[in-house]
């Protein structure tokens, strides 16, 4: 080998040579002989039924623990916590670079309010070296920023179309309550009553209580299906911003006629999380009438969708969950067979 | 249904493990982080083969349904720990602990040992499961398809990338070989013999 031409590649592969021996060599040391093997594994085989027999007379209980176990939930959700709840928008739209009139202040403060939706925006002048700096500022009630901030943009182009200098700002506004362990549970669940409305009525109380629950594009489809019932998907998202940040969805409760229960509910969730080392990892939750599967599969984005449909399909088969799965554009598509 | 007598199926099971019980520790091994921890997994599908025994209908095909068993229960140990990542530190680093140098091994072997092993756990699970049984067992990729529930063709994709990785993973840490230069080795060469 000419050492001017070495290739870094051809050189790991001789060290992936050799490390493979060794590991080859590592590996093989010390096999336990299958006697001993077997012994190991029958200790095991009596651990595990004693552990079964526990389960056992765990769910069976006695009455009295019965009423202890109830006693303490009942307690327990009573039990005074905070917690923090996202109760809206902080929007703020500053202005400079020219003077605006009374009349187009006015008339500019009135346009927000009224896309925003807010109850009020106010308006603080700033005095500088040329022209005041203008600042609208407004609270939007909805836990999800989507839609402020599609009026934050549509606003900042059409002012800096004019000639002005426009900078924005959104900040959700989190407050610490007090409440019970019930009614932080009730923050997370959306009641629809379904009786009496039609279909795209319904679709449109899913999708806006969803946003309200702060989940971004947020897709909903109610149809009614010719053999009776009704097929409800919703797809939403939302991302986290902070490491570590646990992102709860909220739970849909639909009441009424057709009432969705776990029987009749089929529940996909998609998530992508990375790790302290910069790893992805696509995670698919599947719960199906009374099973449920999760499968997980590491750097999802060097794989093509067939493969990690291929590789989402066999790991929830081998979790008990026989489906099709197909991902379309990032979208995940899971038929129970 | 285990109608068979516990012992009658005990040694039913040992005797179709004995000729495939070396490979099989060692394919354990290498997909695992650690001997201790492949060892471990050997003995939860060797446990699980038991009490599925019945199941198997042709004792020929023994081989290929032990090692699927094994596959899975990997599987569902490489899930697992991939959610110990959000354990407290301490709680992660009793879970894989570094294992103490071999003393039948001298400190260059074993350091590529270990080194391979880390390289392979940066795979995912999927190529890691295809190169080990290809290319350190001298399985094909038509008896990989068959025990990972996938196609030949989608074994031949993982093995390609997972070689790729491996190679890429090796030149970004430098780990280059001078000492071994002059014989332009390829992966797909190294088909170390398999204890077949």
């Amino acid at each position: 080998m000419n050492d001017t031409h070495r290739n870094p590649e051809d050189e790991s592969m001789n060290a992936i040579h050799r490390d493979l021996a060794a590991f080859r060599k590592m590996t093989e040391q010390d096999v336990p002989e299958l006697s001993h093997v077997a012994r190991a594994v029958r200790n095991r085989q009596s651990r595990s039924e004693e552990r079964a027999l526990m389960k056992l007379f765990r769910d069976h209980p006695f009455m009295a623990p019965a009423a202890m176990t109830l006693a303490i939930l009942f307690l327990v959700m009573f039990v005074p916590v905070s917690f923090d709840r996202t109760v809206g928008q902080d929007v703020s739209l500053k202005l400079s670079g020219a003077a605006l009139d009374e009349a187009r202040v006015k008339a500019l403060a009135t346009e927000m309010k009224s896309q925003l939706g807010s109850e009020s925006v106010e308006v603080h002048a700033e005095a500088g070296a040329g022209a005041p700096s203008l600042e609208f500022r407004a609270f939007v009630a909805s836990k999800s920023d989507a839609q402020a901030h599609d009026v934050l943009d549509a606003f900042q182009r059409a002012l800096t179309e004019q000639g002005l200098q426009v900078a924005t700002s959104l900040k959700p506004r989190v407050e610490r309550v007090s409440g019970n362990v019930a009614a932080y549970a009730a923050e997370r669940v959306i009641r629809i009553n379904t009786q009496g409305k039609s279909a795209a009525q319904i679709e449109s109380e899913i999708r806006s209580a969803m946003i309200d629950a702060g989940m971004d594009d947020v897709q909903v489809s109610v149809t009614d299906r010719p053999e009776g019932g009704r097929e409800v998907r919703i797809e939403a998202n939302h991302e986290a911003t902070q490491p570590g940040q646990e992102i709860e969805e909220p739970q849909l409760v639909l009441e009424g006629e057709g009432q969705m229960t776990d029987a009749n509910m089929l529940r996909v969730k998609m998530r992508k999380l990375k790790d302290d080392a910069g790893v992805i990892s696509l995670v698919v939750e599947v719960q199906d009438k009374d099973r449920s599967a999760t499968a997980t599969v590491q750097n999802p984005d060097s794989m093509s969708e067939s493969a990690l449909a291929s590789e989402v399909k066999s790991q929830l088969f081998s979790a008990g969950i026989d489906a099709d799965v197909t991902f379309t554009n990032g979208k995940i598509e899971v038929r129970p067979r | 249904m285990n109608d068979r007598p516990e012992a009658d199926r005990w040694s039913h099971l040992l005797a179709l493990l004995d000729p495939v019980h070396r490979q099989a520790v060692t394919t354990a091994r290498r997909l695992a982080s650690s001997s201790d921890e492949g060892d471990d997994l050997y003995q939860e599908s060797v446990l699980h083969a038991f009490r599925k025994l019945d199941t198997l209908r042709d004792d020929s095909k023994f081989r290929s349904w032990f090692f699927a068993i094994l596959i899975s229960k990997h599987r569902t140990r490489t899930r697992r720990a991939f959610w110990r990542r959000f354990l407290p530190l301490e709680d992660a680093a009793s879970a894989e602990r570094e294992p103490a140098m071999d003393p039948g091994f001298g400190e260059d072997e074993w350091m590529r040992s270990r080194r391979m092993s880390q390289a392979l756990l940066a795979l995912n699970p999927g190529e890691r499961t295809a190169l080990v049984l290809h290319e350190m067992q001298g399985f094909t990729t038509e008896e990989i398809a068959g025990m990972q529930g996938v196609t030949p063709s989608t074994v031949r994709s993982r093995l390609t990338r997972g070689r790729e990785k491996l190679s890429k993973y090796y030149v970004r840490r430098g780990w280059v070989d001078d000492a071994a230069a002059g014989s332009r080795a390829n992966l797909a060469a190294v088909h170390l013999e398999g204890s077949r």
